[in-house]
């Protein structure tokens, strides 16, 4: 029914197009998520993110520290959706790059986790350490846990709020208290998924006011 | 449309192949329509036609790439991509080859069509369909194709 010549076109192109063996194929990254895609996307979201900075972060010397830090940060935000949380409050460390951590006090992560506690949208409070965040690192991206050490992590508290409180206000508050890094509303990250390390870095740079836009 | 796109993956990459001829744009063609259909998947109404949509989004992706292409090639040595190199020619077969060649020097719409029809073995109505003009077109396009191609090879079609 073909005329030899179909024949000779689909012989040559099925033998083009088998020159793509299947398993060398990159897998296709998302670039965003959706309701509905819940946990899917935001994971494939966080690989797409962190995929993109793994080859600028291996490149970076040792004492580019300052990126390391906001690596780690940006890193932790993978331990977000722990399915408990609903804002998470970083701390200040010493040398973080965060503009709200230059020239403070060390922190007083009691004092911190009492005004947080005093808040009315707070129903739980959780702290997360160096340790726990850096093992959740390494859990979800051993590559990138090899550029980064346990003492880059920040400290956070998770917090999870009341239902049909302020969250905003809480976010606003919580922001102010000295010795806080940054505020991140569960979701917000994602949303800005394959950009959010360069927002970080424009918003380390002072370039950027805010790391965190409501959607 | 994810859905989609993870399992017809290895199709599309295949595709996008075909019309730019090394794997790694071919991915990133696919990638890129990913993305861009990702952001816009609210916008489809009918999610019978998603596949349909997805092969013009990566035959649009590889126009971008061909045109591009063009441009920077156009006062330099014309650019010949891997699987039409030398070195592919031992996987691919002299004749194979030969063929690719021809259908390459195609007008972009033959080409398209040709590779539609004769690779995914689609229908006229599902060629005219990923490449946006109608069914009479599309038929007219394949037939058209192939007595170019029959011609450049030297053969009867």
């Amino acid at each position: 029914m073909n005329s030899p010549m179909e024949d000779r076109l689909h012989d040559a192109l099925s033998a083009a197009a088998a020159t793509v063996a299947p398993e060398t194929i990159r897998p296709l990254h998302a670039p965003a998520r959706r309701r509905r895609w819940r946990v899917d996307v935001r994971f494939m979201a966080i690989a797409v993110t962190l995929a993109g900075v793994v080859a600028a972060v291996a490149l970076w010397p040792a004492e580019r520290q300052e990126q390391r830090l906001v690596l780690a940060a940006g890193v932790s935000l993978t331990a977000l959706d722990d399915g408990v949380s609903d804002v998470s409050v970083y701390l200040c460390k010493p040398e973080s790059p965060f503009p709200a951590c230059k020239g403070a006090a060390p922190v007083d992560r009691n004092a911190v986790q009492r005004t947080l506690q005093a808040m009315p949208q707070v129903e739980e409070i959780r702290f997360e350490s160096q340790e726990e965040a850096f093992a959740e690192f390494r859990r979800s991206r051993r590559d990138l846990a090899q550029v980064v050490v346990v003492d880059d992590m920040p400290e956070s508290f998770r917090l999870r709020l009341r239902p049909g409180t302020d969250w905003d206000a809480l976010v606003e508050a919580a922001t102010e208290i000295e010795g806080v890094s940054m505020v991140i509303k569960q979701g917000c990250y994602a949303l800005q998924s394959s950009s959010w390390f360069r927002r970080a870095v424009s918003f380390l740079s002072g370039a950027d006011k805010e790391l965190c836009r409501a959607p | 449309m994810a859905a989609i796109f993870a399992e017809h993956h290895l199709g599309l990459v295949r595709l996008a192949l075909i019309m730019v001829g090394d794997q790694a744009t071919a991915e990133d063609v696919v990638q890129e329509a990913f993305a861009r259909t990702h952001a816009g998947r609210d916008r489809l109404r009918d999610p019978d036609r998603a596949l349909t949509y997805v092969r013009s989004a990566v035959l649009n992706g590889c126009r971008s790439v061909l045109r591009r292409r063009a441009t920077v090639f156009r006062r330099a040595v014309p650019y010949e991509p891997p699987v039409w190199s030398a070195e592919s020619a031992a996987l691919v077969g002299e004749d194979r080859k030969e063929v690719l060649v021809a259908l390459r020097a195609l007008p972009r719409r033959r080409r398209e069509a040709l590779t539609l029809r004769y690779y995914f073995d689609l229908s006229d109505q599902e060629v005219a369909d990923a490449m946006g003009i109608s069914g009479s077109t599309a038929r007219s396009t394949i037939a058209r194709g192939l007595a170019a191609l029959a011609r450049a090879l030297g053969e009867h079609a």
